[in-house]
Formats: structure tokens, sequence, C-alpha cells
């Protein structure tokens, strides 16, 4: 331990915090220490000192009415030697009689200066420079500003700060040194985000993932999508890719837990449940998020944590001065891995062999692909609809934490267009944050939120792209105008309807959401309080399509089909529909929280009524046929003047109460315990069965903190922690509980009979079999593992252990049809799914220009289907499994059930052929049973659906203003796990045209005897997959970042000055055959590519 | 202690005015407000009727597949002796016995569809009987309610034809059963016979809604399940009862053929009588233009002909062969109801622009239209069933089964002239190419194209006719009626029953006793004849029992690997695997042949 010493520059005034901020705090015969703790818990103020200079174990009695914090330290260290500085919300306590003040000195001959700064570039005030082994040390101005004179030039600097993370810095004879700090994601203070209220980790016994995403590298990524910035980053959490302009990844936290449900996490938004859209929230305006994984950290929200939770934070003001912020980033796109479609001459030599067809056959060619053929014109289908994507993206935001009130307010427009052509997405958000102190007691706060998303606009369409034939006619005539029939059997050109006014389409998005809250600290009870969450959501879409007459021109050869006396005719088929939907939703939130230190206890005791709803409203109508009124010149809007016209419409509404009390408690700093229980009721389920319980436990104990610890230098922080608790899944929709009926118009079943011509008659047919059994579907888990730091907070480890059960397993079953049904959605069964997960994070080097420090995450998820209907027909003693939906009973699910393919049936295998009918060149399968020939009892396990691990590494490199962020990541399958179906990547027939382009397979003949490519005569024969792993590596996510600091910034008031460049989807390694082997696309699949982005952007702020 | 109070005051206040049970589940219950539930569905007799409404709507479904469904086309008969796959298709082959095991979803698509008709036909019963239901009058609801058993019964017959015993079920399912158990086929006929009596007197003879159920269709059917009942009883050795079987099949058929109400149609009649000759236009390279018309086709008309024209398929219509049909209506086609339509000139239609494209080019009149090929017709159900003394029959005639085809293509030697089948079909190529093309054209039959396409003004394009179909029609009962007769060992008066169709369709050659071979050739060539594209001929084959189906499939698939494949006999199709899989509480057994497979 060393002293420190202070060298205060200059004077300065109260912050507006700390004038607006009053104290009540009435403590008997507690320690200073204790007195201190408090203050932290109360209000924003954190307390740094020595312990060994400042006597903090003195007992003490206090009572504070309204005190800003001067007054009360002033009272507090009355008749002591401590005396305090005030910087911010930071109080750094010291000792009056030790040597400090050096002002004098340290302006006439600064030996050493320089400016600290956070990563956002501003300047950080109040950070304490400390000569490392000695006393002497310095803390920054309101610039960030420091100087430092007689350093020895081998020394080393410490920097710290609350909520930063410390550095050491080696001198090495330099006279600046300028630093960045970067945010304490582990750090032992930090605030996590834990369901009705928040938790300094340290005292959280649950297991909760953190990202800071605010001035971190992976804001600068162009991410549509808040949660895109997570991937990787955070263990045990899987999200999926994007892969269209504007569009919503997939995720999954610890696993699948249930096998039809949904396995969404629920959404938390500052606070609150949220039921929109997360594309509604802009990335930009994110400042963290926390992912509760275990039971007693979600347990909280009792029916819907069953899938984890993830938590975000928006951003909020943090100085007094008003910041504003610019951002602008601009890419493009590119189609990683384009597949290659065969060239013409080795598409007419293989739809020859497809069909048996003498080789050289051009007959079946149509006259204009025989002129290109013998002209030589040839076009790359999938060239013609493709396009470097550009993305662009604008935000300008405004921050400020003003005495009493605290804003942030953020305007934002994307633009995307993707790679398709005609992927089109632009998005306009606005988001208004406003929290003020009315009085001490009461607080209220709004946050106003707007976004417009359009996604309108027709994507040319790339599965036709890829099977078009090589030699087909792009163009009509001369005039650049597009033949509609190419000409690969009736297959539409892929451009048709995406630019040429054929069709029109809107698809716009707008929600609004608007947050409030109230909030009383119940002034005559120390530590409790009242808080109200309202929350409203209103998200509108409209959608429109119209076909016009000349969308529908006949198939054919020559130009009369396009002339408008023809065309004219096609008014009976044009067609449009406009839809609005309409889902508006409320959360209402009564928080009752109790938060208070008994000696060395702590409690912290909230209680919840919930409750919140949902209501969904769909108008659609349609109109069609024109020919009466002779012109579709209105295009959508014209819809009432068809000669049809209908209307459909569609409902939901769904509700949920929920009733919640949870108890933290903790001792010494050491021992934590959390206790939760909650009853939930639901309006899916059937009548009986809406309500449920769900409770939850947690344990942690800080063992650093134990005096037995103390000899074990290397270790700064060690946790251990246990949890247990239950959670609910609800994932079916509204009235599936119901047996429903499908009749009149909108039933779909329609006939006529003679006497009346003309006259629709309307069918009635039940469409659902009900279940009114249906119930909650629960998962209950034991989650274990430690969080610890380690070589002076250099190395921090995080080990998380897991095993969940999840009961009353809500799913699609296939039933027997003879019921009129073929599935029936049932609760039965139950999957247990266990996992571990690991983060290392390292600071590998770290000196006043240079820093390297990494982070590695690992997670592993197993799953197994323990038990379904309880049924043993068989008689064996063990269950049965449900073949018909590939459930197999310990087994995880994702099960591939099939024949075991063994290579191709050659022509000398003739057991073979004879026992099973087989033709060379087919398939050949494993006989496993014995049985002569392939019978139903060959089928086997092949492996699962299902990845076996992720593994994910990041890089962070500082030197001097760059700063370089790689992150790799990887998803891996290995024994027989992340496989899927791929027979594109093997046939060669068997795509329903018989002409169909496609990529070029060494298919098998008696000259080319493969064992991995069927036939090109072979399509299938219902057993063969083409089992392929999608295991890949991928580098992820590159950010290359500079932050200018000359003078002349300075000047012009600008406080920081960022350009970087950042890249997405860089480099993929793998062993798929066909499109990306994230989203599993297959060839011909015309499933969108997941694009590669580059862009280069600049941050502002003033 | 006074804080503890306090709080607690506030604690319980604040619990106070969150809870309240009742108003809590009164904000959880769901009240859908856009559709009905079972439980709110029915209140007026109307409603048993749309039931019924979406059977009938079911069946056309099934008869006419204007979805297209693969497994529809492959129920009609495709891998039958009568239809096979184009080249182009060959992917959909359903005569490749190396891909047919009972995994196969055709089947599973089969026996679902006939299990949904039998829910829904218990719906409406169940619904019929609700006490909250008024019917007009008595007679309203026996005919509500005989429709409903006839579709029940109707798909019993089917599952036993195809499938052999199955679970009978006859309430509605409120909740899952997984212990279906099955019943014989004799008794599954049994079931079928017994409800088809039962409601025989509730249908009326006819009707004035063209498309709804009558008597004829009930006694048609009981003709038909009597003779399916026989077979099965004497492949059990039970010939006593069988001949029983039979002798009720022909007095049933005997109700239906001589009961005054139905006959063949013996001479022109219809919407287009008047007309002397039909003229086939024919445009320069098959491109439709008014100044590309460049010759015509002329085809003579005849009454068999008239039984295929719009207008003329009901009995209403003056029909009098005609006994149930599925009814098809432009009108409806163009307001909503895109399911009514005949896709068959698409589905069924030849593809003379691919094969024979430098002759015949287009999608017009001249080649039948817009023709896809989803299935074909093969060699022998196009040529050998009319070989030698056969030929000359109405059936056969130019304007009922179209063999000529001038060419339009300006560069074809054969422009303006018949082009020669040899030629088209490529016969002086090698043995591949010439199974390819004769699988992608054949002959185009007047059911399935017509001389004038409906909605070709609209933008229609010749793909579909827009006039009603046979589910049943007369000569199938007589066909019927000779089987069962052949059975009962009176070829005599089997010969004359198939002569009846053969006198009608003026036929040089009338067959004779000793014509009516064991192995049915005689019938099944004559339905071949008379019902191209109207039998369900899979029905017919594995109903027939003993290896007809499957010899007939080695003899007449088009295919190379249908003979090379079906190395084992079978004379039922496979109850399905996930039939088997998901009736979990009973164990259903796979039908001979299929085991193993």
């Amino acid at each position: 331990m060393y002293a420190l010493i202070l060298a205060v520059v200059q004077g300065y005034a109260l912050s507006g915090y700390a004038q607006a901020t009053k104290l009540n705090l009435n403590m008997e015969n507690s320690t200073v220490r204790e007195v201190l703790l408090e203050i932290e818990n109360m209000s924003e103020f954190r307390f740094l000192y020595n312990s060994k200079m400042v006597d903090v174990d003195r007992t003490v009695s206090v009572e504070f009415k309204n005190l800003t914090i001067d007054k009360a330290l002033d009272r507090l260290f009355k008749d002591t030697d401590a005396a305090y500085r005030i910087i911010d919300r930071q109080v750094v306590l010291f000792s009056k009689h030790e040597p400090v003040y050096e002002t004098v000195n340290l302006q006439q001959q600064p030996a050493l200066s320089g400016r600290v700064s956070d990563a956002a570039g501003q300047p950080l005030p109040g950070v304490t420079v400390v000569v490392k082994g000695t006393t002497q040390g310095t803390v920054t101005n309101a610039d960030g500003n420091y100087s430092l004179s007689s350093i020895p030039e081998n020394a080393t600097l410490v920097f710290s700060f609350v909520g930063m993370r410390t550095q050491e810095i080696d001198i090495a004879g330099q006279q600046t040194i300028n630093i960045v700090m970067q945010e304490e994601t582990l750090g032992l203070d930090e605030v996590i985000v834990i369901g009705y209220g928040t938790a300094r980790r340290k005292d959280f016994t649950g297991s909760v993932s953190s990202l800071n995403i605010e001035n971190s590298s992976v804001a600068l990524l162009p991410n549509t999508n808040a949660l895109e910035s997570l991937k990787g980053n955070i263990s045990g959490l899987n999200i999926g890719p994007t892969n269209s302009a504007g569009g919503e990844p997939s995720m999954l936290i610890r696993g699948q837990n249930s096998i039809s449900g949904t396995n969404d996490p629920l959404i938390v938004l500052d606070g609150v449940i949220f039921l929109g859209s997360l594309n509604d929230i802009n990335p930009n305006d994110i400042a963290n998020v926390d992912i509760l994984k275990d039971a007693v950290s979600s347990a909280v929200y009792g029916s819907r944590s069953a899938n984890g939770v993830i938590a975000i934070t928006t951003k909020r003001g943090h100085s007094e001065k008003p910041v504003i912020t610019f951002n602008i980033s601009s890419g493009i796109q590119t189609w990683q891995d384009k597949p290659t479609m065969m060239k013409g001459e080795k598409w007419i030599e293989v739809v020859n062999a497809r069909n048996q067809y003498p080789e050289g056959t051009t007959s079946w060619l149509k006259t204009g692909e025989l002129e290109n053929l013998a002209e030589g014109r040839e076009r790359v289908w999938l060239d013609e609809v493709t396009q470097v994507g550009v993305v662009q993206d604008y935000q300008l935001a405004v921050s400020g934490a003003a005495k009493g009130v605290n804003y942030y307010l953020s305007a934002n427009y994307d633009n995307h267009k993707g790679v398709v052509i005609g992927d089109e997405f632009d998005r306009l958000s606005v988001l208004g944050k406003i929290n003020t102190d009315i009085t001490s007691w009461l607080k209220l706060g709004v946050d106003a939120a707007y976004s417009r998303r359009d996604y309108s606009g027709f994507a040319a369409n790339i599965g036709t792209a890829q099977v078009m034939s090589p030699y087909g006619v792009m163009y009509r005539d001369d005039e650049k105008n597009l033949e509609k029939y190419p000409y690969t059997q009736s297959g539409n050109n892929p451009l048709w309807g995406v630019d040429d006014n054929t069709r029109d389409n809107q698809d716009i998005l707008q929600s609004l959401r608007l947050n409030s809250n109230l909030e009383v600290t119940v002034p005559w009870i120390k530590g409790l309080s009242y808080r109200i969450n309202f929350l409203t959501n209103l998200d509108q879409r409209r959608q429109g399509e119209f076909y016009y007459e000349d969308y529908y021109i006949a198939e054919g050869e020559g130009l009369h089909r396009y002339q408008p006396s023809v065309v004219v005719n096609y008014l009976t088929n044009a067609n449009g529909y406009l839809q609005n939907d309409r889902t508006f939703s409320y959360v209402f939130d009564n928080i009752l929280a109790y938060k208070n230190t008994f000696g060395d206890h702590s409690v912290d005791v909230t209680l919840v009524a919930t409750r919140d709803y949902q209501k969904y409203q769909m108008v659609n109508t349609t109109g069609s046929d024109y020919s009466a009124n002779g012109s579709t010149t209105l295009g959508m809007w014209g819809l009432h003047k068809a000669t049809v016209q209908k209307v459909n419409l569609d409902a939901y509404e769904r509700a949920n109460i929920g009733y919640l009390g949870r108890l933290s408690y903790s001792y010494l700093d050491r021992y934590f315990l959390t206790g939760s229980f909650r009853r939930d009721g639901a309006s899916v389920f059937g009548a009986d069965n809406k309500w449920a319980n769900f409770a939850a436990a947690g344990a942690a104990w800080r063992i650093t903190n134990e005096s037995f610890m103390d000899g074990v230098a290397s270790l700064n922080d060690l946790k251990l922690k246990v949890s247990w608790g239950q959670n609910g899944n609800q994932g079916i929709d509204p009235y599936s509980t119901l047996s429903q009926v499908a009749n009149g118009a909108s039933g779909g079943y329609r006939y006529q009979f003679s006497d009346n011509p003309g006259y629709i008659y309307y069918g009635l047919v039940q469409s659902t079999l009900g279940n009114y059994d249906l119930g909650w579907e629960s998962t209950e888990s034991w989650n274990t593992g430690f969080e610890s730091a380690w070589l002076n907070n250099r190395l921090f480890v995080d080990l998380d252990l897991y095993f969940s059960k999840t009961t009353d397993q809500i799913f699609t079953r296939n039933i027997p049809v003879m019921t009129g049904f073929k599935t029936i959605t049932t609760s039965m069964g139950q999957v247990n799914n266990r996992g571990i997960e690991l983060t290392l994070r390292s600071i590998n080097i770290q000196n006043s220009n240079f820093k390297w420090s990494s982070q590695v995450t690992f997670w592993k998820n197993q799953n197994k289907l323990v038990q379904l209907y309880g049924e043993d027909i068989d008689g064996d003693g063990v269950e049965d499994d449900d073949i018909a939906n590939s459930l197999f009973i310990g087994k995880s699910l994702g099960a591939i059930f099939g024949y075991k393919q063994i290579g191709i049936v050659q022509e000398d295998d003739t057991e073979y052929i004879d026992l099973t009918g087989a033709t060379p060149g087919a398939p050949k399968y494993e006989d496993i049973d014995g049985e002569p020939g392939i019978t139903a009892d060959d089928r086997t396990i092949l492996g699962y659906e299902k990845e076996n691990f992720r593994l994910n590494m990041s890089n962070t490199f500082s030197y001097k203003n760059f700063e370089l962020y790689v992150l790799m990541s990887g998803v891996f399958g290995g024994n027989d796990y992340f496989l899927q179906p791929n027979s594109q990547a093997y046939l060669t027939s068997g795509t329903g045209l018989f002409n169909a382009n496609m990529t070029y397979k060494p298919y098998w003949t008696p000259e080319n005897p493969s064992n991995v490519y069927p036939s090109a005569t072979f399509s299938g024969d219902g057993r063969f997959l083409g089992l392929q792993s999608r295991g890949f590596l991928r580098v992820q996510d590159i950010t290359l970042s500079y932050n200018f600091n000359p003078q002349w910034l300075k000047e012009s008031k600008i406080n920081s000055f960022r350009l970087f460049l950042a890249a997405k989807n860089v480099a993929t390694l793998t062993n798929w055959d066909g499109g990306d082997p994230e989203t599993g696309a297959t060839y011909l699949s015309g499933t969108f590519p997941v694009m590669s982005t580059y862009s280069l952007g600049l941050n502002i702020s003033f | 202690m006074k804080k503890i109070k306090y709080f607690s005051i506030i604690l319980l206040l604040l619990l106070i005015s969150f809870t309240g049970c009742e108003k809590d589940n009164i904000f959880l219950a769901e009240d859908p407000v856009t559709f009905y539930t079972i439980d709110n569905a029915f209140s007026t007799s109307a409603q048993v009727d749309q039931v019924l409404v979406g059977i009938y709507s079911h069946i056309r479904d099934l008869w006419a597949n204007p979805t297209e469904a693969r497994w529809i086309f492959d129920w009609k008969g495709k891998g039958t002796d009568m239809y096979d796959v184009p080249v182009i298709r060959r992917g959909n082959t359903f005569s490749d016995y190396s891909n047919i095991n009972p995994d196969h979803d055709t089947f599973y698509q089969v026996y679902s569809t006939w299990y949904y008709v039998i829910s829904r036909a218990n719906l409406a019963i169940y619904a019929a009987e609700l006490p909250e239901i008024s019917w007009g009058s008595d007679e309203e609801k026996a005919y509500a309610l005989a429709q409903a058993r006839f579709f029940r019964a109707f798909a019993y017959r089917n599952l036993g034809e195809l499938f052999g015993g199955v679970p009978i079920v006859t309430e509605i399912s409120t909740s899952p059963r997984y212990d279906f158990e099955p019943v014989s086929r004799v008794a599954t006929y049994q079931f079928a016979i017994d409800e088809m009596k039962a409601i025989e007197n509730d249908m009326p003879e006819t009707t004035i809604a063209g498309g709804r159920l009558v008597r004829g269709a009930v006694q048609h059917n009981l003709a038909e399940l009597y003779l399916a009942l026989g077979i099965q009883l004497e492949e059990e050795g039970n010939s006593g009862e069988a001949q029983t079987a039979y002798n009720n099949s022909v007095s049933y058929a005997n109700t239906v053929i001589d009961g005054g109400l139905y006959s063949l149609m013996d001479s022109r009649f219809g919407t287009r009588a008047n007309e002397q000759t039909v003229l086939i236009d024919i445009y320069k390279n098959g491109v439709f233009n008014e100044t590309e018309k460049v010759d015509t086709l002329q085809l003579t008309p005849n009454y068999y002909w008239d039984l295929f024209q719009e207008g003329n398929v009901n009995y209403q219509d003056g029909n009098n062969e005609s006994i149930w049909t599925l009814q098809v209506d432009y009108e409806a086609y163009r307001a909503e109801d895109g399911k009514s339509k005949l896709n068959y000139a698409r589905t069924y239609g030849p593809v003379f622009r691919d094969i024979a494209g430098a002759h015949t080019n287009g999608t017009l009149e001249d080649v039948g239209g817009r023709g896809i090929s989803q299935i074909n017709i093969t060699m022998y159900a196009r040529d050998e069933i009319y070989e030698g003394k056969y030929a000359e029959d109405l059936r056969n005639s130019e304007i009922v089964f179209r063999r000529r085809f001038k060419g339009n293509v300006e560069t074809s030697p054969y422009y303006r002239q018949i082009v020669p089948w040899n030629v088209m079909y490529g016969m002086d190529k090698d043995a591949v190419t010439i199974l390819n093309n004769t699988s992608e054209i054949y002959p185009i039959s007047c059911k399935i194209a017509a001389d004038k396409f409906t909605g070709v003004e609209d933008g229609e394009n010749r793909s579909n006719l827009f006039r009603d179909d046979y589910i049943i029609r007369l000569p199938e009962t007589i066909l019927l009626r000779a089987e069962a007769k052949q059975r009962l060992g009176d070829h005599a008066g089997a010969a004359a029953d198939v002569n009846l169709l053969r006198e009608r369709a003026q036929c040089s050659y009338l067959v004779t006793a000793a014509d009516m071979d064991d192995n049915f050739n005689t019938i099944l060539d004559e339905r071949a004849r008379e019902l191209v594209y109207e039998e369900c001929r899979w029905n017919t084959l594995l109903r027939m029992g003993g290896n007809i189906a499957v010899e007939r499939i080695r003899n007449y698939a088009h295919w190379p690997e249908t003979e090379a494949t079906l190395n084992f006999n079978y004379n039922l199709w496979p109850i399905p695997q996930t039939i088997i899989d998901t009736n979990t509480d009973v164990m259903i057994e796979q039908n001979p042949g299929w085991q193993g497979k």
C-alpha cells in the first residue's frame, strides 16, 4: 500500500450533481466506512481513499437532512485530519498532514504531462495518477490534463478511476503520456440490470454477462440491429445471421429448451419488458446490454424468462455541459463466396445427361436461346441480379446532465441497398429521454421513441437467377426492356417486376413508444421507494402490393405479346392489396423496493405487481379484375375500383399478470443471498392452466474478502456462486388451445352448384384440434461458477456451469390422422440442457503507447430429450421414441434420422442391386438390421442439426491514437453435430425443371464411378440427404479507429474527433457447399447471402 | 418498530390495489373476435350445409387437382398401366420402385385426405344433431345427413380399395387418440355398404343443383362396393358369400342402368349440337396473332365429343349418363375461387414445342393448349388398346382423340401439312431418344383440351378448361356390372354390357363371351378406352386383387426402371409409415409385399 500525494492544480466548484444531490442519512454507531458505503448506495458518489491515511473504522453517529455532499463530509470528518476533494461524482479522501501540494513546482517545470480521456475522446477529470511504488501522484483537472515533475525515467505510472480499468504505463523516458481509459466491464462496482431494479455486479449471485457498447469498438460496426453487436462477445448467447437489408437475427441463450415453443429470449428495454421489434431500437442509442442467463437472474420475469433475458439500457447524459455527437458511416456490401453456376456449354452437357438426351442435343432450346448460343452470348444471371450494396448511417445526439435533469436526444437515419437488387431498407428513428428530480423524494422520467422503417420494393429473385438458362434472353428489344420469359420453363426473368413498374410494393413500419415512470423515495422510511413504470407501444405496419396488367405478359415469343392492345386484356388479372397491421401494447409495473444496511447486513427487497397486454388488429383489403374499370392508373390506391373486392380481418389479444417478491441479502461484503418468488398468469393457456408459480434462489461468496485469502497476491478477486430457479415459457400463439374453425370467404373452402351460376358457397372446416389442457412449459435450472480477477487485474476468468430441465414441453406432435388432424399442440415430455460457458479476458501488453487486450469466449450446450409421452408400446422397458417427429429419448434435439449413406451403388454391386432394386449411380445405404434389403429398420440417427460448441476470440490493439479490434468467431460441429441435409451439393437432377442450371458436380457415370456424387438422372429417393457439416470459422468483425487530438480541434471546441474503418464478415472458412454455413443455405434455395460489409465513418462530439 | 408498521401498511395497501383474483381472470380470458371455434360455429342448418360444401370442395380438389399436388397425380393413376411421367418429369416418377416405399409421401397424403373427408363428414353429422339447429323440414335434415354419410362411406370405399382394412371412425375427435384399431378390408367395405344402404332413400333421385349428390351415386357406389367386397371374400376363400356380393353388385348396377333415369347418350346434344364442323386455326410459328393465321384443321364433331363440352356435363344439362359431377364456374373463378377450373390442358397436355418444336410449336389450340405434361398416357392407353379390330371407335375419332397435327413452323417440311408421328417421335433416332420423345408428346383427348379456350381474352393462357367434370358417369356403372357378371361366371352378360359401350361408340367390333378373359383385360381395356382421364385407375387395379396391378404395371410402364425395380408383388398400397409410427398404442401391420421396403 502506498500513500497518496495529491497535487491539486486548480480550484473547482461543486458540480451540478453534487449541488443537486441532497443526502438524507441517519445512522447510529456505524463506522465511517459504512457511512461512505451507504452514501454510495443512495447516490452516484464514489469514494476513493487509502485506509491507512484516513481512519474509516472510526465509529460515528450521523444524521444528515437534505445536506449536499460537501456539508455532509464536513460533518463526518469534523475534528479529524481527513480532507476531501469532490470531482463530479468522485470524492477523494486524504490526510491533511501528508505532504501534498506541489502546485507551484509543477506549473513551473513540468517534466511529464498528458491528457486522460475516455474511449469516446471525452476528457476525464479526477483520474488519479500515481507513480507506482511511491507516494507521489496527482489528479487530472477538468480538461483531463495532468502533469508531474521529478519522475524517475524508468518509473511506472498507475492511472485509476472508478468504473474504469486501472492502467499501468511505463514512462520509458517519455514526456507526454496520453491515456484512454477503458470502461471496466468486469468492474466490481459495475451496475447490472437484474429485472425491476439494478444491482452491483459484486453483490449479485446470478449469471449475467454484460457488454458496454457505448464508445466501444463494436459500436463502430455498421449493424442495423442492436443485437448483432453482441455476436461472439457474450458466452452462451447465439446470435444468428442477417441476410437481408434491415433483417432481424435470431437469438438463443443457453441452447434449445423448448421443442416447438419459442426459444427467443425476453427483451427488456430500460427496465421494462419490450413488446416491439428490436429493429425499432437504434443500435447507436444503446449504452450497454446485460444478458441474464441463469434462473435466479431471470426468474423475476417468471413466465417469459425460460429462454433468458436480454436487458438493453439506452444512453443517458453524462456531463453538465451538453455534448453534441455526430456519427456518420458509410460502406459497401458484397456477396462473399457467390456460387458459380454452370457456363452454357457445361449446362447443355448436364441437361442432356440429366434427361438422358443424346449428347449435344439442343432441340430443347428456345429460338432466342439458340440465337444466343450461335452467337456465343452468355449471361451470368447471378451477376445480373446483384450489385455492390451500400449502407449509410447518420446519427445526431445531444445529451447532458444539468441540475436535476438528465437528458438524451438522438435522431438517426440509416439507408441500405442490399447486394440483391431491390433489397432495400431505410430507417428513421428518434429517441428522447428525460429524467428529472422533481423534489428530493420524487423523480419523473419520460422516454419517447419513434421509428419508421421502410422495406418497400421487390428484391430480384436469386432463386430463379440460379436456375436460369445461360443463353436466356434478358431484353426483348434494343431499348433494354426486359423479356419476361428469358427461358427456363416459364421461369420469370429474375428482374421482372423489380424496377420495371409492372408491380408496386410498399412495406412501412412505424413504431411509437412512450415510457413514463415515477419514483417516490418514501421520505420517512429510509431505503423505501415506490416506482411505477407505464409503457405503451404502438406499432403500425402498412403493406401493399399491386400487380399491373403488364405484369401478366403471356409466355411465348415475339414482341406482339407486349402490345398495348394485347396487354389491355390482362386488366382482368390486375390485382393488389392493402394491409394495415396495428399492434398496441402496454406494460404496467408497480415496484416497491426497500434497500437498507444494518451494520454488516444489507438487504434489498423488491415487490412487483405487473400486467401487460397486447392487442393486434389486421385489416386487409384486396381488389382484382380491372377490366370493367378499364385502367389501373391508381395502382394500389385504386382497389375500390376493382370488380372484385374483399376484406380480411385478423385480431388477437394476449395478456399477462405477474406478482413478484425478491429478497437480496449480503453480509460483510462476502456472503450474498438472493431469493425470489413469482406467480404468473397468461391468457394463452387453457382456462384451468393459466396460473403458475416460479421460485429462485442464489448464493455467492466473495472468497477474496476473507482474511485467509490475503496471502494470495496474484488473485485480486474471486466470487463463487450457485443458483437454482424455475422459469416458464408461454411460447404459443393466442387461441392455440381452442378448436378453430375456418369458414366464410376467408376460410378458403369454396364451391358452386349449377342452379346458382356464379354464386360462391363457402365451406366450414374445423382447422385445428384444440387442447384445453395446454399449460406452462417450465424450466428448472442450476447454475454454478465463479468470477475472478488475477495478476493485478490483468486477467479475468469467468466460468459458468449450468444444468436445466424443461418439463411439460409445448410442441406440435404428429398424431394419427384418423382423428382428422395430422398434428396437435400438446404439452408433455422433458428436455435437459447442460453447458459450460467460459470467458477469458486479458490485458497482454500495456504501456504508454501500446496496449493489447484479448477476450476469448467459449460455450458448449448439450441437450437431451429425457421424456416424451411416457409410452412403452414395444415393451422393452425403455420409453419409445417418436420417430415420426424425430424425437429420440436420451438423445439431443435436432436428431437427423434416416438411412446411412455409404457411397454410391456401383455396377458391380450386384447383390445390393438385386436386394434393393437400386440402379447403379444411386446412393447406397448401409444395411444395419441384417434383414436383406434396405428396410425401415435400417434407419438410424445420423447426427444432429445442433452445433457442438462455439469459440470466439477478439483482440484489441491500441497504439497511440489508433485502435484495432478483430473478432474471430467460430461455430463448430464434430461428433456428428451441426449437420444438415444438403442434397443440392450432390445432385445433378431433382430440381423439378429438366433444364435448370445449377453448380456443376462430377456426377456418377459408368466411366466416372464416383462414390460421392450420384448419377445425373438420380433425383432423390426419399432417403438421400447429402449430410454436410455447417461448421465454420469466420473473421467476423474488424474495426480500426483513430482519435484525432491536435490543438486546433480543442480551439474549435471539438471534444473528440474519431475516424474509423469497420468490416463485417470478412472471410469464412467452411466445408459447407452452397450458401452461407450460418444460414445453412443450399444452392438454388434462393436464400439471400450473408453480406460482407466494409465501411468508413467518423464520430465528432462538441 | 414504527418504521416497520409504516412499511407494512404501505405494503398491504399496494398489494390490495394490485390483486383481485376475479379481475385477473377476466383480464386473462381469451375471446377470439375474428374466427369461430367449434363451440360457437353452429347455430343454423345453413352452417351444417357449409360443412358439406367444404367436403364437395375437397372432392373437387382431389379430382381436378387445381394446385397440381404431385401426390394427387400419383393417386389419379400415375404409375399404373395407363399413365407415367414424361422425360421432363422423371424426378416425379411414381413407377421407380427403388424410391417407392412406406415412407413415400403420396401414401401418407392419400391416406390422410380420406380421413379429412371422414372427419368433416363426422362433424356434419354431429352438427346436424345439435339441439340448437332448426331444420326447415325433415327431408332437408335427412338429405344433409345422407350427404355426410355418403362422403364418409365414399372415403372408406377409397381407403379399402387402396390400403385394405383401416380403422373405422364415426365420431368427431375432441382430443387426440393413439389407439386406432384397423378392421379387416371386408369390414371396411361392409361399413361403407351399410352406410350407403342406410341413406339410399334419403337421397333425392334428382336435384336442380348440379353437383349435389343423388341416389344414383349411392347405388353406383354400392355396385362398386359389393363388387370389391366379393373380390376380397373370394381372395379369402369365401366364394359363397362372394357370389351373394356379386349378385348385389349387379342388382344395384341394374337399378342405375335400367332404372329409367339414366341412359347412354347416343345422339348429338347440348350447347354445340348444331355445329357440323369444328375448325382449329393454325398460326404461323405458333404465334397467336390475327395476321399470322395461315391455315385451319377441320374436325367433325360427334355426340361422344358433346359429352365433354362446356355446359353439357351435368344431368341438368340434359346429359342422361351424368350421375355425379364436380362443378366449375368461370365467373366464380374470376371472382375469387381460383380452384374452380380444370387445369387439364396444362397438366395432362403434351409438350409438342419441346419435342417436335421444329414442326409444331407454341401453346395454341392446334397443339392442345399450354401443356406441361405433369403426367402422360402410356403407349398402352394411347395406341395399343385401339390396335387391330378396336381402331374404329368414336372414342378414337379425330375430334375425341386427336392424332393429326399440322405443322405450323414455316421452316418445317411439314408446314401446313399433317406431321407424321414417326417424324415427331423421331423414330429414326436411337432408342433412348425415342423413349424420351414418346413420353412427352401424345394424342390429345377432348377430355383435356378444347378447340376454343374460355378466358383467353381475359388473359387466360390455354391452360384451363372451364367445364364441369364427371366423378361418376354411367359407363363406369356398366363396366362395374360387366365385371360383376363375369365374376359370377356370366361371360355373355359381361360381354353384352361391354357391348353397350361399344355399340354406343359405333365400334365395328363387338366383344363376345370368349373375349372375356380371366385377367379382365377386356374390361380393363374398355375402361381405358371409355374412362381415360376419368377413372381412378389405382382404385380399379388394386380393388381387383391378385397380381393384376403389378403385372399390368410391369407390362405397360413407359420407363425401363419400372420393370427393373418392381421385383416384388403387391395388391395393396403400403400403410404409410407415419400412420404406423403415430398410432403408438396399437400396432398396425404393414401390408403384404411392403415389409422391408
